[in-house]
């Protein structure tokens, strides 16, 4: 289709892409020109589509308003811990997936598909009793370990669907030379799949960084929230400060954004991976 | 797990291992999923089997069970006509969301696939609703429908299409309408990024074939795309029900359900009968039928698409 003239379906076409991406874009440009208001300016009547006084200074305001720099730093460790666990199971996981011989291989491919059936809702309240039966509510290792495994089956089929594709000669030959299978996995495969764990691991970060429900039941102490809990319980005051919430919302939506445009590539080709096989 | 493999080991070999040699490979294989396994058996199926467990006993509010209760839980949900109504708006809310957002990713998805200048910055602007989470989304659009001071309602004054400020949030059909076009929007990145992937594979021989038979720009959408991206777009419809079935924080920031329920749908009403009410009985009923439901609709999607892929084959 890229050699075609513009014709008349080319034009309606574009147009119609261009409306969809203006409705898109513009709750986060309205957040942007709520997050540079004055308090004064938010509830006035008629209200305007920009401030204006631009209150840049929010956005520094916002730190000691909200402790944001304390959600952040909780989101940062708990997503951060549960990618790397995730990581440490997927990678042999994957592998052994991608090119090795166990008996119940067929049943731990099944069993991923069906891990991924199971809704964090549908899962919550037998979570919440097992997390209560070894007294972890309330803790950031609840959250660390739910994270970790909720992303894991879709971590595994990635790297097995990466690993796959690299051809197998390489490895055979790193074992001629003396190699263990652990060995040709960490000098061999590992360096080559650099890409695909980039896109993995930059997944299960965002995985729990964006993961509301879970920490919801969970967490009931307010210095330990994560960044979305945080950003929901200013919600909850009284009188809500929109100016300083969307700033929060803005800085928590942000990383996530740089971190998606990097991955871009592998993200659609690896969501719907496990339910094409 | 590992004493299976060992025995695969001859006596009288050095004990360390071998992996190399193919007589260690189910040993390998086994240690390389068993840290895997442990997890999904921990956080997945324990869980489950424990809150299949629930739905059939009498469950305190700290979420103990106190003994067998055989169906009451199930039965109670079904004489709850709150709950037989959520169900109806969850299918509803499904439906609505997924069909249009499919609706409105087509063309997007092909208008992604055409060269123009920005269309790189086209692409990165329609992943903006993605990357931000669903709670982010939500809650930007409490503020842009907040009240009587909405930008939305100084908008619509503004150009005389309302007289006085609608309370979007407030009632019923308003907010239903209100929570469905936040799904749609949230909806659209990936569906779309998903159908592009699909269109990037049909080979441009065939539109080029196509052109020289003189079709024309919809012809070859029915007869060649839309046929080329079919398994794209069920997979793609699969993966979307799932997501928008179980999409709690939309409704949850922006209505919490009010008015009375009226905006609940299967997920929401399931966490508050859990966590507000401490009613984990049905509750865990409520989840089992949500998992039960969604199984079946997965297990029968396949089963009917596979069908009809089988027919054109033909």
């Amino acid at each position: 289709m890229k050699h075609r003239e513009r014709g008349l379906s080319w034009w309606l076409l574009v147009a119609f892409l261009v409306i969809v991406l203006g409705i898109s874009i513009f709750p986060f440009v309205f957040a942007l020109s709520t997050a540079l208001r004055p308090r004064s300016e938010l509830f006035r009547f008629p209200p305007t589509w920009l401030p204006e006084t631009w209150a840049w200074k929010n956005f520094v305001d916002v730190w000691t308003a909200v402790p944001l720099l304390r959600y952040i730093g909780n989101s940062v460790v708990i997503s951060g811990l549960a990618t790397l666990f995730n990581m440490a199971c997927a990678i042999p996981a994957g592998y052994a997936l991608a090119r090795l011989r166990f008996p119940g291989k067929r049943l731990f491919r099944q069993a991923l598909l069906v891990t991924q059936m199971f809704s964090p809702v549908v899962l919550v309240i037998g979570l919440f009793r097992l997390m209560s039966r070894v007294h972890l509510v309330d803790t950031s290792a609840s959250l660390i370990i739910t994270y970790a495994a909720l992303s894991l089956a879709f971590s595994v089929w990635f790297l097995a669907g990466y690993f796959e594709s690299i051809p197998m000669e390489i490895e055979e030959a790193a074992m001629m030379d003396g190699c263990t299978r652990v060995g040709a996995l960490v000098r061999v495969v590992l360096p080559m799949s650099k890409p695909a764990l980039v896109a993995a691991l930059v997944f299960a970060f965002i995985w729990g960084w964006n993961e509301f429900m879970i920490a919801l039941t969970f967490i009931s102490t307010p210095d330990k929230r994560t960044l979305p809990l945080g950003i929901y319980a200013f919600l909850g005051q009284y009188s809500v400060d929109w100016n300083y919430l969307m700033a929060a919302a803005l800085i928590a939506g942000g990383p996530v954004l740089i971190l998606f445009l990097l991955i871009e590539k592998h993200l659609v080709k690896g969501l719907t991976a496990g339910a094409v096989k | 797990m590992a004493v299976v493999g060992e025995s695969d080991l001859r006596p009288g070999r050095s004990s360390r291992w071998r992996p190399s040699s193919l007589r260690s490979e189910p040993v390998v294989g086994l240690l390389f999923i068993l840290p895997t396994v442990a997890f999904v058996v921990l956080i997945v199926f324990y869980p489950i089997v424990e809150t299949a467990l629930m739905s059939f006993s009498k469950v305190n509010s700290l979420a103990q069970r106190e003994g067998f209760a055989g169906v009451a839980n199930y039965r109670e949900l079904f004489s709850d006509t709150v709950f037989l109504r959520i169900l109806a708006q969850t299918v509803g809310w499904t439906v609505a969301v997924v069909g249009i957002t499919t609706v409105v990713a087509i063309p997007v998805a092909l208008a992604l696939n055409f060269n123009f200048r920005g269309r790189r910055l086209a692409r990165a602007l329609l992943i903006v609703p993605w990357a931000a989470s669903l709670m982010i989304n939500a809650i930007i659009w409490r503020w842009i429908l907040d009240g009587q001071y909405s930008i939305i309602n100084g908008t619509l004054m503004k150009l005389h299409l309302i007289d006085q400020p609608i309370i979007w949030l407030g009632s019923e059909q308003t907010a239903w309408a209100a929570i469905i076009l936040v799904g749609i929007l949230v909806s659209i990145p990936f569906t779309s990024f998903s159908l592009l992937a699909g269109l990037q594979s049909v080979p441009s021989e065939l539109y080029e074939a196509a052109l020289v038979d003189g079709a024309g720009f919809w012809t070859s959408f029915w007869h060649i795309t839309l046929p080329l991206i079919r398994p794209v777009l069920v997979v793609t419809t699969l993966l979307n029900v799932i997501y928008v079935f179980n999409s709690f924080p939309i409704p949850w920031v922006l209505t919490q359900g009010a008015p009375a329920y009226h905006t609940d749908i299967l997920v929401t009403y399931l966490y508050k009968r859990a966590f507000t009410e401490g009613q984990f009985g049905p509750a865990a009923a409520m989840a089992m039928l949500t998992f039960l439901l969604l199984l079946a609709f997965s297990l029968g999607f396949s089963h009917v698409t596979r069908e009809r892929t089988g027919v054109n084959a033909k």
